[in-house]
């Protein structure tokens, strides 16, 4: 019975061709004396060639292996390439946060000029800021010579006055109309004549002017020295003109202003208002 | 060798070496998963999985010699993944409806029967063994035990299935002397 045990555990690999020669010949030895053991070896030898034969009926139809096949190989192409554009992808972050950096440079500029100035990036950005400031100089310049061509010398009734130009709202006609008006109302002021003043007002201005005598004639038959006049800017209907008066003419220093509203009423402009300024 | 010289050329990321090891490898590796899950649809899902999660792992396979063990088992740890998901039984007229089987004997089917209603742990073994011949070493090697404990599971199984054939045989008999026409010779698997 000893042997029959150890023959039984044998059987399997005997079946399979997997013993040593020896055992081999142990098992065969006790097959052919021993009718239990044969009968065992009949019985397993049959299930597995059963076995066999099942997975032999498995006639799996070969296009369909095939289409797997192929399916693998191209999944799995598709996966290695996916981690090719995961890399890809990784490159271009990389190449991105190096472009944040660079663009900090921009953001920092004061610091990277004093820490890293060795960088080409922020060579170039030191060459762009002194690009910049010669630049902003060329603009001061530009500037001063903008306003220098804001002041133009007019001829107002015979006089030569210094004219700034702050509005562009009222047309050449108008501008010297306004500012015919304005000057012929302060050389009025200056000559003392009250109706020549009150004939360039209007209606509401004349009863203003005959209480206010004192106030809006400066001088009696006084010259006036124009220093400067601004050109006309219209809000509406009504034109606004200041004029600078030096009245002693000695150091050329205008030292007040008249501010004038002046209308145009039935295509006559007339003085509205007129108010003194430091 | 060459196998292992394509394993080896895989993991340095040889397409062509990865076409080849699918060639070699994917019958052998579909006809274990068609034994133990009994559904052509499945073992192809299964047979596909196993394929990427050893292409995508190929690098922690040190010794690229012992590629066809790690790929079988990783075949048997995507079959137990799938019996641990699906409880499903699979007929075996459902095998043949699949329209994966060019024919089906029916020589086979109380065969297939009792297979199929073994534990999973001698179904394994069986097939591997059988389907493949593939030596007890190289078995426990895939499945993950020791060689004494493959001999003896192959031992229980096969006196498991000697024990369902015969129940089988008295069965088909018994429905036989009953019912003629009744029977179909087809059955669970």
């Amino acid at each position: 019975m000893m042997e029959c045990a150890k023959i039984m555990d044998l059987i399997e690999e005997y079946i399979a061709g997997e013993l040593s020669p020896a055992e081999h010949d142990l098992v065969e030895g006790h097959l052919k004396a021993c009718s239990l053991c044969k009968k065992e070896y009949d019985e397993t030898r049959k299930v597995i060639d059963k076995i066999k034969m099942f997975k032999n009926s498995l006639k799996v139809r070969e296009d369909l292996l095939t289409m797997s096949r192929k399916n693998i190989s191209k999944t799995v192409t598709y996966k290695r390439k996916g981690i090719a554009n995961y890399i890809s992808v990784m490159a271009a972050s990389i190449l991105c946060i190096i472009t944040v950096f660079a663009g900090s440079v921009l953001v920092f500029p004061s610091f990277a000029a004093n820490y890293a100035s060795a960088l080409p990036v922020v060579r170039e950005l030191n060459n762009i800021k002194a690009e910049n400031k010669q630049v902003e100089d060329e603009l001061v310049k530009l500037k001063a010579e903008n306003e220098e061509l804001k002041i133009e010398l007019v001829k107002i009734k015979g006089k030569d006055i210094t004219q700034v130009n702050t509005s562009d709202t009222v047309s050449q006609e108008e501008r010297l109309a306004v500012q015919q008006l304005a000057v012929n109302f302060i050389i009025a002021q200056f000559k003392g004549d009250i109706e020549l003043i009150k004939s360039m007002c209007t209606d509401d201005f004349k009863s203003y002017v005959d209480k206010n005598k004192d106030t809006i004639l400066w001088r009696k038959n006084g010259e006036a020295l124009f220093t400067q006049i601004t050109n006309v800017a219209k809000e509406g209907d009504r034109y606004f003109v200041f004029v600078r008066l030096n009245e002693t003419g000695s150091n050329g220093e205008a030292d007040y202003q008249e501010n004038f509203e002046i209308i145009k009423i039935n295509g006559e402009y007339l003085v509205d208002f007129m108010g003194n300024d430091a | 060798m060459e196998k292992n010289d394509l394993a080896a050329r895989a993991k340095k990321g040889d397409k062509k070496a990865f076409e080849a090891l699918v060639e070699k490898y994917h019958d052998e590796l579909y006809y274990t998963a068609l034994g133990i899950t009994r559904s052509g649809w499945d073992a192809l899902d299964i047979c596909q999985d196993t394929f990427l999660k050893a292409f995508s792992t190929i690098n922690t396979l040190k010794d690229t010699s012992q590629f066809g063990v790690w790929i079988n088992r990783i075949l048997i740890n995507k079959c137990r993944d799938f019996f641990r998901k699906n409880k499903k039984v699979v007929v075996v007229e459902k095998m043949e409806e699949e329209g994966f089987m060019e024919n089906f004997g029916e020589d086979c089917i109380d065969l297939a029967n009792a297979l199929s209603t073994l534990s999973d742990e001698h179904r394994e073994v069986l097939i591997l063994r059988y389907f493949h011949d593939k030596p007890l070493k190289e078995i426990a090697a895939i499945v993950g035990c020791p060689e004494g404990t493959v001999k003896s599971r192959l031992s229980n199984g096969l006196k498991e299935m000697r024990r369902k054939l015969d129940n089988n045989k008295g069965k088909n008999k018994s429905d036989n002397n009953s019912d003629m026409t009744n029977n179909t010779g087809k059955g669970m698997i």
